[in-house]
């Protein structure tokens, strides 16, 4: 009897326990087979946040080549690819087909999911044929796909994942073993940059003209209906009042503001009308959005183009070097020109004067380079200046100070008088070298010297853009500064921007 | 006697003895059925909770990805639409009369939805095959310009900028509109959803519409999706909220709340 009553009592327990057991089974399993599904789900999107983050450093990886190529080679068709892995999916089409980058040098992210990028290619997209004398300079189209690793090859608990993710989970490896994965691939398309961008662009301080009239706008002597008659080079600045007068004269200061103090002016404008964007790097306090910290006397500016995101290297341009030249030696008489791949080449040994170039002959397009070892400095006085016939293409290198006095550099009635025509470049490497203009000088020219001091004085009037130092205008009178918008898609390219983002969601992997 | 008496009581149980182990039983019982159902309370709220993270997660993921390619972005309330730029901290709230109407670029061949491998709705308007060989790009007088997009028909000016133009000029629009918003998912079925619907240039009816987000309202809690901008537009701050519903009362008395700021890529156009 007594050994019966405890076997009892011990099978009571047992059944218990497995009672016990078994709830806390189901409810485990249940929690698991609820649960987990859903964690995996947020495992699995952050997999797929990564794979973008793969695809645009494939792509940040391709602009950041052609950026480095540009400052290398001013020929965007000639960059260096083959000798860095790149070759043509289809050799047949060489001039703009796709080139990949071997699977070697693809960009590796590694992390726990292992992101990588699987596939990195650029094309021509299209070439820039617009104008008299197109460049046909390229838009590359840069696709990147890359892929993350996914936490296993099972579902989440939500269909709709599925359709935004769009993972692999079925896949395999070359080898055939399980390889569950998600990708994404964007597609960028990089436009040329070109050095003249806006009318002004300063390395410090940017003072605009204090007269009521002196203005900042624009114009395009390539577009008739931008421009007024002019000559065979081009249209030229309508005038102020001129409905064919376009808004697009920006301009940008590159100074910044002490750490100590970001915010307060990097422009001033004097209550000059600026037709254009303004933009400075910083000095802008962003708890104040209707305020501009960063420039003073905005009477003249449409504030909502104001901005405060400048950020752009300003590259400071070298003599070229020269194996073989025209001429050598003191300022000559005359001056001709050469073709564009053999242009005419002078190598001016002291200060040059007011000097104008011989115009080929008709229906031709000539083409001359000058090097100054000194000072470029046109006088004062009604013939004083540079003459650049509107069949020529000057560049100039000036290795002192430049002054125009109060000439005409560009703006005889023999001249282009469109500043494509004649570029000039600030290449003195001394601590301040000084451009100059005065009185009612009329200056029809690019100039890039971002290590010069720029003084106007007077009611000199400047069609073109600028690339100084710092840039100033003592009075301003009925001047003004009008930027040619044929500059923003012609000339060097200073590098690459992106002219679009897209992330392909539909295109089959 | 004694021991037969002994043995009889050993048997049995007395009535107290009886009545306190009914006793504990029933406080034994008890605390598993109140334990059982504080675990059922807290396993359904936590799949709730659960729920509404993955809802937000994949709404945000969803309008984040569009957003990232916009070229516009705007609010729409009945016919009044407002761009979507520096809102100075006001968030504006998707909902069943509050559309966000994203235009992303009509980049594909065609807005037709197939989903069969390389049908022309999962195919670039512009594909290096397509350039390579078709005539229509291929027949430039210079021959650097075969293979590649005719230059009126890839490029337009926004803000005196050149961008990218993704439909040939000839075309309405470049523009493919996405529209989010919030409602039942049929007449039959009252489960609020989260749709994303793609609009074709010109067209007033949807190509596509996609569900994104079910059960984001219901009588216990709201998952609210909401957007405001800054720099001019060129940032937008998404955020989802919902209140969990761990407490025996329902709701708790703290929302849990997600941000994702995106950076426009493109340049806006409006």
């Amino acid at each position: 009897m007594k050994n019966r009553h405890l076997s009892r009592s011990k099978a009571s327990v047992l059944l218990a326990c497995l009672v016990v057991i078994a709830t806390i089974g189901f409810s485990v399993a249940a929690y698991f087979g609820t649960f987990i599904p859903k964690y995996r789900g947020t495992h699995q999107g952050a997999a797929w946040q990564e794979s973008l983050h793969g695809a645009e450093a494939g792509a940040d990886y391709a602009m950041s080549l052609i950026n480095g190529w540009c400052a290398s080679s001013t020929n965007p068709n000639a960059y260096p690819w083959t000798a860095n892995s790149w070759s043509y999916t289809n050799a047949l089409y060489a001039a703009n087909g796709e080139r990949t980058l071997d699977g070697s040098q693809l960009p590796i992210l590694g992390g726990p999911n292992n992101v990588r990028v699987l596939k990195l290619s650029v094309d021509v997209f299209t070439r820039e044929a617009s104008g008299t004398s197109p460049s046909y300079n390229p838009w590359f189209r840069i696709r990147s796909t890359a892929r993350a690793d996914l936490p296993g090859k099972f579902v989440s608990s939500d269909r709709r994942d599925a359709d935004l993710r769009r993972m692999k989970l079925g896949a395999k490896n070359g080898s055939g073993a399980s390889d569950p994965h998600v990708t994404r691939t964007v597609e960028v398309i990089a436009r040329p940059r070109y050095t003249f961008r806006r009318a002004i662009v300063t390395v410090n301080d940017l003072t605009l003209g204090n007269s009521s009239n002196w203005r900042v706008d624009s114009f395009d002597s390539s577009d008739t209906s931008k421009s007024a008659p002019g000559t065979s080079a081009g249209g030229i600045y309508p005038g102020a009042s001129s409905p064919e007068v376009q808004s697009n004269g920006s301009i940008a200061s590159a100074k910044q503001n002490p750490a100590a103090s970001p915010y307060g002016p990097l422009i001033t404008g004097n209550g000059a009308i600026v037709k254009g964007f303004v933009q400075t790097a910083g000095g802008d306090d962003p708890s104040t959005p209707t305020t501009f910290e960063n420039v003073s006397g905005t009477g003249g500016m449409d504030t909502t183009r104001i901005s405060s995101d400048f950020n752009e290297e300003i590259a400071t341009p070298t003599a070229p070097t020269w194996t073989s030249w025209t001429y050598q030696g003191a300022a000559p008489g005359a001056y001709v020109t050469g073709t564009k791949a053999i242009p005419t080449r002078y190598a001016i040994t002291g200060n040059l004067g007011t000097f104008a170039v011989t115009a080929p002959a008709a229906g031709i397009t000539g083409y001359i380079e000058i090097i100054v070892t000194g000072n470029l400095d046109t006088g004062n006085g009604g013939s004083a200046g540079i003459t650049i016939p509107p069949n020529v293409y000057a560049t100039i290198w000036v290795q002192g100070n430049i002054d125009f006095g109060n000439g005409n550099i560009n703006a005889n009635s023999s001249s282009s008088q469109v500043a494509t025509h004649l570029t000039v470049n600030g290449v003195s490497t001394v601590a301040s070298p000084t451009f100059s203009a005065s009185g009612n000088a009329n200056e029809i020219l690019t100039l890039n010297a971002p290590n010069y001091n720029a003084t106007l004085s007077g009611t000199v009037d400047t069609t073109g853009a600028f690339i100084v130092k710092n840039f100033s205008i003592n009075g301003g009178g009925n001047g003004g500064f009008h930027y040619d918008e044929t500059l923003g898609s012609t000339g060097t390219i200073a590098g690459w921007d992106v002219a679009s983002n897209f992330e392909d969601t539909r295109t089959d992997l | 006697m004694r021991p037969l008496l002994t043995a009889k009581r050993a048997a049995g149980f007395t009535l107290a003895e009886l009545l306190v182990s009914v006793a504990i039983t029933g406080i034994i019982l008890g605390i598993l059925v109140l334990a059982g159902a504080g675990i059922n309370r807290r396993l359904w709220a936590t799949e709730k909770f659960l729920n509404e993270v993955g809802n937000e997660n994949r709404m945000m993921d969803s309008v984040a990805m569009d957003l990232r390619r916009a070229v516009r972005v705007s609010f729409l309330n009945g016919s009044t639409s407002t761009p979507i730029k520096d809102t100075s901290g006001t968030y504006y709230s998707i909902n069943s009369s509050n559309t966000l109407v994203i235009s992303i670029p009509d980049y594909y061949a065609s807005n037709t939805p197939n989903n069969s491998a390389g049908s022309s709705y999962k195919t670039a308007r512009y594909t290096r095959a397509a350039l390579n060989s078709a005539a229509t790009y291929n027949s430039n007088g210079v021959s650097l310009l075969n293979g590649t997009v005719p230059w009126s028909d890839a490029q337009m000016t926004v803000g005196g900028k050149r961008v990218t133009r993704f439909a040939p000029i000839s075309a309405t629009s470049d523009e493919l509109q996405v529209r989010y918003y919030t409602g039942a998912r049929s007449s039959s079925d009252p489960t609020v959803c989260l749709f994303r619907a793609e609009y074709p240039p010109g067209s007033t009816t949807a190509s596509y519409i996609r569900e994104v987000a079910e059960g984001i309202s219901d009588a216990r809690s709201t998952t609210l999706l909401s957007i405001s901008g800054r720099n001019g537009g060129s940032v937008l701050r998404l955020q989802s909220s919902f209140t969990p519903v761990f407490k025996r009362t329902g709701a708790s008395s703290a929302t849990t709340t997600a941000y994702v700021d995106v950076n426009i890529r493109n340049l806006r156009r409006d």
